[in-house]
This record gives structure tokens, C-alpha cells and sequence, in this order.
């Protein structure tokens, strides 16, 4: 049995590795700030694993960082921040096919989750598959009717579709969100 | 000494410990980003090679040498790493790309259509319209004179991994026999006469590819022979069947014939090996082994070939035939040898010659040929115009 004592006293000495860890991070020794949370690791410790997925990530290390997020997101399972720091590596190793098993999971327990739903459609529209796109696009719109991202995908996907009404319509509003938008301006020219 | 002593140790445990270096991830995944950014084809391959021994296999390794092997027209060795690259991301619409690129580049149309159809293009009924005038030049020691034929072909597609291609040929052969009559002794009282003639053949050939998957396919041929020289008509059959796989570099294929030429039957049985020794198609070798039954007699003929690419879209091929060829049929029976001369050996030269899509070729063969009757050798020349017309 673990007494309060050792737990208080463990926090106590996290806190002060993690403190200097985010330090060494902050100067961009990525490298150091892991090794010095080393001797504390704790394999069954969410806070550990998922900064050693972050840190690896940052030292582009993706097999380990993958590793590491695998780890956390054994121990909490529905932590959607382990799922987002783990397609990170996924994607940097091209496994885009997990990255949407991922992103599918999520939206089983949050249908709504806005920048699941844009990522999604960025995903689909780079392959080509437009009709994807516009259906997880179309959610963020929605819910973000301003967003200027999801705005300028989807008036691409628009127009890929050959929606070009809707498109004119899309980039415009673009314009409007941000007025000097270079991608928004190329839409509009390739549409007159 | 001691200094040069010292010196030597350290030079020793400085060379094992540079030895003992092993790089990680990190490295093999940066330096080969930095030389595909720097489009350093050359020491990438190596690289990624050496990464992917030892353990850095993942999609965007194998992307970074398919491409560099593609980039230096290496297809057949690029081919193989994005098909693994597919493995980590089988929906990724670059590598589809990618493979149907390298297929197109290997010759390999109804393939890249097949598997890898990123323009989702559809079957045509007509792909191909191919037309092969072709003449036989002798050089008139024996009766058998000159020759000519045309052979007018379509391809069809229907789906993407069946194709028929079939045509009509019309030959016609020239002879010459000498006549001598014996009217008594006396000046004038022989006299000889030329007695000319004609053989003229109608042919059909059609030949169905079945690709069941990535090279690999299946070619079950037909070619019917109709005979018409004065007073004779005869019907000549051959059918054949070929398999072929391709295993990286090299291309084996076998072939059966059972065929029914000049009221004799024969079974052949042939195996051959194409080698792309650089993993382009800039340069490859051909041998063929053909045994040849006909009647309860066995006979042996090889073949082989050299080709090599010239200019970007021109190839140039040299190849020979070695082995008694008498009712005897090759390229999976679209060429079958049902004159009464017996060929001795046969070899010669083709100019391919792509022009867009669409390819010309002249070809010319030396046939050793020996007269039926008489044993008189022979030679014909052998000229072939082809020009495929592809949609």
C-alpha cells in the first residue's frame, strides 16, 4: 500500500524535475529536458508518458514518441489529448490509415469534436475524396460558421466538386474573415 | 616512441569507437529528408537502404527511395518500394500515383490501368489497332522465291484485367520450279522449263491476357492457318497457352504449344528468362529454350536477345535463333513456320520507335534456310514494318 507521504513526496520532486524539464524545453534542448525526467520515469504514470511522447515527438524521434503516446493512452483511455499527441508521430510516419482509426474513435465519444472533424476533412480532401471532406467540413461550419480555416478547405472542396456557385460564395466570405488571403484570391480567379 | 605510441592507441580506440557508431531514427529519418529536399538521388539510396536494415521502415522512408530510384529512371526497383510504402498507407493517393507511373514507364499499360488507375479510366473496347506489312526477300538459289504478307490486329479491353488481341493475316509465296524434258539426242533435244507458282494463307490469330494479379498472367492463344496452293488446300491449327511472372528484375514466362501444321502434329515446350539487370528498361537480355516434338522426333532450338534503349523513346534489339525450325511456332503462336523449308537458324535486328503513345518498328531477320527436297541452303530476308496505334 502506497502511503499519502510517498505520493506527496513524489509530486514534490516531479514538480520540481517537470519545472526544469519545461525550462530546458522552453530553450529548445528537447533532448535535455527529457533526461532529466529520466531517473523519475514512472511506467505507469500518464504525466510521464505523455510528455515523453511530446519530447520525442520534438526530437523526431517518432517511433519512441509513438511509443510513449501508445503508453498514455493505455492508462487513459479516453483522454483525447493522448489520442491527439499520438496521431502526431503517426502522421509524421505516414500511417495516415491509424490517424483516421484515431480521429474515428474520438468522434464515438465526442461526434461534435470540431478540429476532429476539420483534420478529417483535410485528410480526405488531400485524397482526393471530396465528398468525405465536404461532410466533415460541413460540421465545423456549422458549429464555427466563421472559422477561417475550415472556411478556405471547404470552399476548396467546393470547388473540386465542381460546386463553383457555392465556391465564389465560400472564398468570398474567406475574404472577409481575412481579406489578403492569397489561397482565396487563386480560387476566385480560377472560377472567373 | 612513446609519443608515437600514445598516438597509435588513441587512433586505434578512436577508429573502433567511430565504428561502433549506430545511428537512430532521427538521423536516417533527417538525413535522408535533407537529401530528397536536395534531390541527391545517389546518396540517398544508400541511406535508406542502410536505415531500413536496420529497423527505420516506415512509409515516408520508402516514398523518399522509391522516388529517388524512379527519379533515376530505375522503375523496377521503385516499383518494389512504393508497393511496400503501400503497405503502411494503402489508400495513399501518391503512391497510387506513383506505381501507375512506373508501370506506364516498364511497358506495363494494362497493369498500371488494372491496379492502379488514379485517372479512374475505363476500358476501351478498341485500345489498339496494330498493322504489320511484312516482306521475304530470297535470294533465289532454291524454288522458294519471295514472300509477303500484312497482318491487320485490334486489341479490346474488357475490364481492365482482360484483354483479346486478335487480327487477320493474308501471306502470299512466291516458287519456282524448273521442268526439263528429254526429246532425244541432238541439239535442242532437251529443253527445260520455269514453272512458277503461288501458296496464298489466310490466318486468324487471337490471343486473351488475363493479368490475375500484379505480373502475373495468363495467355491462352489461338492460330488457325488456311493453305490454298494450286490443288491443295490445307488447314493448319496451333494453340498455346503462356505464363508469365515477373519477380523484380526478371520476367519468366513458360509456353505450351499443341499444334496441327501440314497434316503433322507437334507439342512444344518452351521456358524463357527476361533480365533487366539495371532495373531500367535501358538495357535487358532475353534466352529462351524451346523443345520441339513432332512425330517422335525431338529437336531443340535457343533463342536469345539483346536490347537496349538508344534515344528516350527509341529501343534497338539484336537477337538470334539457333536450332532446326520446321512446323514450328513462336511468340505464343503469333508466329508460326508452316513453309517446307526447314530454318536452319535465323538472326537479326528491330528499331522500336515510340512516338507519343504510339509505337513503329522495323525489324530484319537473316533465315539459314535449307530447300525441302533438294537440301539446297538458302537465305531469306526478312523485312517487317509494325505500327501500333494505341487510344
Amino acid at each position: 500500500m502506497i502511503s499519502l507521504g510517498t505520493i506527496a513526496q513524489d509530486y514534490s520532486s516531479w514538480r520540481k524535475i517537470f519545472e526544469q524539464s519545461y525550462s530546458l524545453e522552453k530553450d529548445g534542448d528537447f533532448n535535455a529536458s527529457l533526461e532529466i525526467l529520466k531517473d523519475h520515469y514512472m511506467a505507469d504514470s500518464y504525466d510521464f508518458n505523455i510528455r515523453y511522447g511530446w519530447l520525442y515527438y520534438n526530437m523526431g524521434n517518432y517511433p519512441k514518441s509513438k511509443e510513449f503516446y501508445k503508453k498514455a493512452m493505455d492508462i487513459l483511455p479516453y483522454s483525447h489529448e493522448a489520442k491527439f499527441g499520438y496521431v502526431l508521430p503517426l502522421a509524421e510516419l505516414g500511417e495516415w490509415e491509424k490517424v483516421i482509426e484515431i480521429y474515428n474513435s474520438m468522434l464515438k465519444l465526442d461526434p461534435k469534436n470540431t478540429l476532429v472533424h476539420y483534420r478529417l476533412g483535410a485528410i480526405y480532401y488531400d485524397r482526393k475524396d471530396y465528398q468525405k471532406s465536404y461532410n466533415y467540413l460541413e460540421e465545423v461550419i456549422n458549429l464555427y460558421p466563421n472559422d477561417y480555416y475550415s472556411n478556405l478547405l471547404y470552399a476548396w472542396t467546393n470547388y473540386q466538386m465542381g460546386k463553383l456557385k457555392e465556391a465564389r460564395v465560400l472564398f468570398n466570405k474567406v475574404l472577409l474573415i481575412k481579406p489578403d488571403c492569397e489561397s482565396a484570391e487563386e480560387g476566385l480567379a480560377l472560377i472567373q | 616512441m612513446h609519443t608515437f605510441l600514445k598516438i597509435l592507441v588513441l587512433l586505434i580506440m578512436s577508429t573502433s569507437v567511430y565504428g561502433q557508431i549506430e545511428h537512430d531514427f532521427v538521423y536516417y529519418n533527417n538525413e535522408t529528408y535533407k537529401l530528397y529536399t536536395e534531390k541527391n538521388w545517389k546518396d540517398l539510396i544508400p541511406l535508406a537502404k542502410e536505415g531500413i536494415e536496420k529497423g527505420h521502415d516506415f512509409y515516408y522512408m520508402r516514398m523518399r527511395l522509391g522516388i529517388a530510384y524512379y527519379e533515376l529512371g530505375k522503375y523496377i526497383p521503385a516499383k518494389k518500394q512504393f508497393e511496400k510504402a503501400l503497405d503502411f498507407y494503402p489508400s495513399s493517393p501518391d503512391v497510387k500515383s506513383y506505381l501507375h507511373n512506373s508501370y506506364l514507364y516498364l511497358g506495363r499499360n494494362q497493369e498500371a490501368r488494372a491496379f492502379y488507375n488514379i485517372s479512374d479510366e475505363k476500358p476501351k473496347f478498341i485500345r489498339s489497332i496494330y498493322f504489320e506489312p511484312g516482306m521475304k526477300l530470297s535470294n533465289e538459289r532454291s524454288s522458294t522465291r519471295n514472300m509477303k504478307y500484312i497482318f491487320l490486329g485490334l486489341n479490346h479491353e474488357f475490364g481492365h484485367r482482360v484483354s483479346l488481341f486478335h487480327g487477320y493475316q493474308r501471306l502470299g509465296a512466291d516458287f519456282v520450279t524448273t521442268l526439263t524434258d528429254n526429246n532425244g539426242p541432238g541439239p535442242g533435244g532437251s529443253s527445260s522449263t520455269e514453272y512458277k507458282y503461288s501458296v496464298f494463307q489466310n490466318e486468324y490469330y487471337g490471343a486473351l491476357t488475363i493479368i490475375p494479379a500484379t505480373g502475373f498472367y495468363i495467355i491462352p492463344a489461338y492460330h488457325f492457318q488456311d493453305v490454298n496452293v494450286e490443288g491443295y488446300h490445307g488447314k493448319n491449327r496451333v494453340f498455346s497457352i503462356q505464363i508469365a511472372k515477373w519477380l523484380c528484375r526478371i520476367k519468366l514466362y513458360g509456353n505450351y504449344y499443341t499444334s496441327h501444321i501440314n497434316e503433322l502434329s507437334q507439342q512444344q515446350y518452351e521456358g524463357g528468362i527476361v533480365y533487366f539487370p539495371f532495373g531500367t528498361t535501358n538495357l535487358y537480355m532475353q534466352s529462351q529454350v524451346t523443345v520441339h516434338n513432332e512425330e517422335q522426333q525431338q529437336n531443340t532450338v535457343l533463342f536469345n536477345k539483346l536490347g537496349v534503349k538508344l534515344f528516350p523513346k527509341t529501343w534497338i534489339e539484336g537477337f538470334g535463333s539457333y536450332g532446326a525450325m520446321l512446323n514450328y511456332s513462336e511468340l505464343n503462336g503469333y508466329v508460326v513456320y508452316n513453309q517446307l523449308d526447314e530454318i536452319k537458324s535465323k538472326y537479326g535486328f528491330s528499331i522500336n520507335q515510340y512516338i507519343g503513345k504510339h509505337l513503329l518498328f522495323f525489324n530484319y531477320t537473316h533465315e539459314n534456310k535449307e530447300e525441302y527436297n533438294t537440301g539446297i541452303p538458302f537465305v531469306h530476308h526478312d523485312f517487317i514494318l509494325g505500327i501500333n496505334l494505341t487510344f
